[in-house]
């Protein structure tokens, strides 16, 4: 009886994110390398969630899969009740311009682009008018604390911690279900990097799912909840009281 | 929306580098120019050509001896020995859409007067030739009926010839000595033509002419002319008929032939619109050359942009995006240099035509030619590199270093 209800629960509201036993094997010629091994995880709306490994281990590939930009080699992955594995590219593209926001360790700027323009990109590809992107950008410049002064800057005219707060403003701007973050202190100096992780505790405060990709301990303390790969695999998961 | 935009960023990405983006553009540009200055050029040309001959009566017919070809042992040669004055007065009198018709014998010959020499190419001819090639008479007056009837020693002088002899004085009624073969011969001088000009490859300034008779009966005794040069006043119908009496009179069709002006105007017409597609058709290679160099180009830069098109991608872009970008920017380098081209295209044929000697044609076809090929030649050689760049896969686009 108690099971019966928990399953018609768990069927009438299924987690944001559902990976199960999901795998992705990269094919070198002969040899095959299996950078994730059967992984199996959910992921509800407004979690904090660290992923913490080695380096190799496989965050970033899980990381990449989960944020929709590959697909896994086999396994039944959905984001908001949407079966991935059968998504089309377009359906993807279109999932990741809508729905998710991504944050990189080398900030993967537009070079030559400044850093309004940079924001503006995502709400390019979604179809808004111009005075639309730049309302929307300025909004979410605004929100990473980045002086308005910077913002017809270039990427190589701002220090490490403002291109990231530039990267965090374009991943905001489509108001995206879930950001992803891929050590995104890993370039900065030690301040800086409190800085952002600031941010991206501020952001789960007001409501916003947050994946944070890391190899070091005390970055992944910002979290509520922090798993641990090795090799592939989960190793273990870990809840921090706050 | 967004193709606008796209279009935008292609122009900004052309700018930052604007040495490389000449560079491939080069082709395109040497290519268009080439297409539209032959074109106009040609165009030109043969529009003058075309006047000079029309000013020469649309309505004149040339009946002239038939080329036989050599063969089975015959040796090529033209048909002699058939053309007599009476032949032409039939002619003339049987063929109601023959208005005037002259016969003519072409010659050469030394004519000097005192000190002054010249040597002339002789017509002999008759009264109304001055009417068939629309001549105007400058002095004096033209050969006349009598002049012919009565075998007269009168010469009517092209104006170059004139000057040539006479310089400043008055010609009428001098007496010239013409030297033609053994034979010297004295001319009185009664009229001279006005200025023709350069016709095609022909002077009719360097002319004089005096009665066909004289020249039969006094100067080289043959019973035969070359040829009979008509009007008509419809010269369709004309050729017909000439053709119908000729046919009759001389059985073998290969003796004579009968060309009107028209039929010259439509085969110079043919042979240069061949020549000008000929030359425009390699001209046209060139756009291809620079076809692909804007296609080398386009392939360089996208391996260059590969991570910014794995950020793109991340970001949401879809195929159909990437795509279009790349393709406009192919699209705006080929159309750019186009436009460059045919602005120079133009240029040229304005500096040769100055030269030439007409008034410069800038046609419609040339233009659609020009900014038509160039911007085919982009979208052809853009449209690879393009889906090459949006086929790529965004992960590994942004492991790209
Ligand atoms: N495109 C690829 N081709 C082959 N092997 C790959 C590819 N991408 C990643 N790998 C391998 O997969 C493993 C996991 O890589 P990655 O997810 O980048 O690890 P991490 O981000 O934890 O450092 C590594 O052994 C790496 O060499
Ligand atoms: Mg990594």
């Amino acid at each position: 009886m108690e099971r019966c209800v928990w399953r018609l629960i768990k069927k009438m509201k299924k987690p944001f994110i559902q990976a199960n036993d999901i795998w992705k094997i990269y094919y070198m010629g002969e040899v095959e390398v299996p950078a994730i091994r059967g992984i199996s995880l959910e992921i509800e709306k407004g979690e904090f969630i660290a992923i913490i490994g080695p380096s190799g281990s496989g965050k970033s590939t899980l990381m990449h899969i989960l944020g929709c930009l590959d697909k896994p080699t086999k396994g039944l992955f959905y984001l908001d009740e949407e079966d991935i594995l059968k998504a089309s590219e377009n359906r993807l593209a279109a999932i990741r311009n809508d729905k998710i926001g991504f944050v990189f360790q080398q900030f993967n700027l537009l070079a030559r682009r400044s850093a309004l323009e940079n924001v503006e990109t995502p709400c390019l590809y979604a179809g808004k008018s111009r005075r639309e992107r730049i309302r929307r950008a300025r909004e979410s410049l605004a929100k990473v604390g980045l002086e308005e002064k910077r913002f017809s800057h270039h990427p190589n005219q701002l220090s490490g911690g403002q291109r990231q707060r530039v990267a965090i403003a374009r991943a905001l701007i489509n108001d995206p279900d879930i950001i992803f973050a891929d050590e995104p202190t890993g370039a900065l100096d030690t301040r800086s990097g409190d800085e952002i992780l600031e941010i991206f505790q501020q952001l789960n405060k007001e409501g916003r799912t947050l994946i944070l990709v890391t190899h070091e301990k005390y970055v992944a303390q910002c979290a509520q909840r922090i798993i641990h790969v090795k090799d592939g695999k989960i190793d273990s998961e870990e809840l921090i009281a706050q | 929306m967004i193709a606008s935009e796209l279009a935008k960023v292609a122009l900004q990405n052309l700018m930052i580098n604007k040495l490389r983006s000449f560079l491939s553009m080069l082709g395109i540009i040497i290519g268009v120019t080439a297409v539209i200055a032959i074109i106009s050029i040609g165009q030109g040309a043969t529009e003058m050509i075309q006047e000079t001959i029309s000013s020469l009566g649309s309505e004149l017919i040339t009946i002239s001896p038939g080329y036989r070809g050599g063969w089975g042992g015959r040796a090529a040669r033209t048909a002699g020995g058939i053309f007599t004055l009476e032949l032409g007065e039939e002619l003339r009198k049987k063929s109601p859409n023959v208005a005037q018709l002259v016969p003519s014998i072409q010659s050469g010959g030394l004519l000097k007067y005192g000190e002054n020499n010249y040597q002339a190419s002789i017509v002999a001819t008759a009264s109304g030739y001055e009417n068939i090639f629309n001549h105007t008479i400058a002095e004096g007056r033209f050969l006349i009926a009598e002049d012919v009837d009565n075998c007269r020693k009168v010469v009517v002088l092209g104006s170059n010839v004139a000057r040539e002899l006479f310089g400043n004085q008055n010609p009428l009624g001098k007496k010239i000595t013409i030297q033609m073969g053994q034979g010297r011969f004295i001319f009185e001088v009664v009229g001279v033509l006005e200025s023709k000009g350069q016709v095609m490859f022909f002077n009719f300034d360097n002319q004089v002419y005096i009665p066909v008779t004289t020249m039969m009966k006094r100067m080289t005794g043959s019973k035969y002319v070359n040829s009979y040069s008509a009007q008509a006043t419809d010269s369709e119908e004309a050729i017909k008929q000439v053709e119908f009496l000729l046919a009759k009179k001389l059985e073998d069709p290969d003796l004579y032939n009968v060309t009107s002006q028209e039929e010259i105007l439509e085969t110079i017409q043919q042979v240069s619109s061949t020549m000008i597609l000929m030359l425009a058709g390699i001209a046209g290679i060139s756009l291809l050359v620079g076809g692909i160099g804007i296609m080398n180009i386009m392939l360089v830069s996208v391996t260059e942009r590969t991570r910014e098109i794995g950020i793109r991608k991340a970001l949401g872009a879809k195929k159909k995006d990437i795509l279009i970008q790349f393709l406009i920017e192919a699209l705006v380098m080929s159309m750019v240099g186009g436009a460059v081209g045919l602005v120079l295209g133009w240029a040229v044929s304005v500096l040769v035509s100055r030269y030439g000697g007409w008034t410069p044609t800038l046609s419609m076809f040339s233009v659609v030619v020009g900014i038509g090929f160039s911007s085919a030649v982009g979208l052809v050689f853009g449209i690879y590199p393009a889906m090459k760049a949006a086929k790529l896969n965004p992960v590994e686009a942004l492991r790209y270093e």
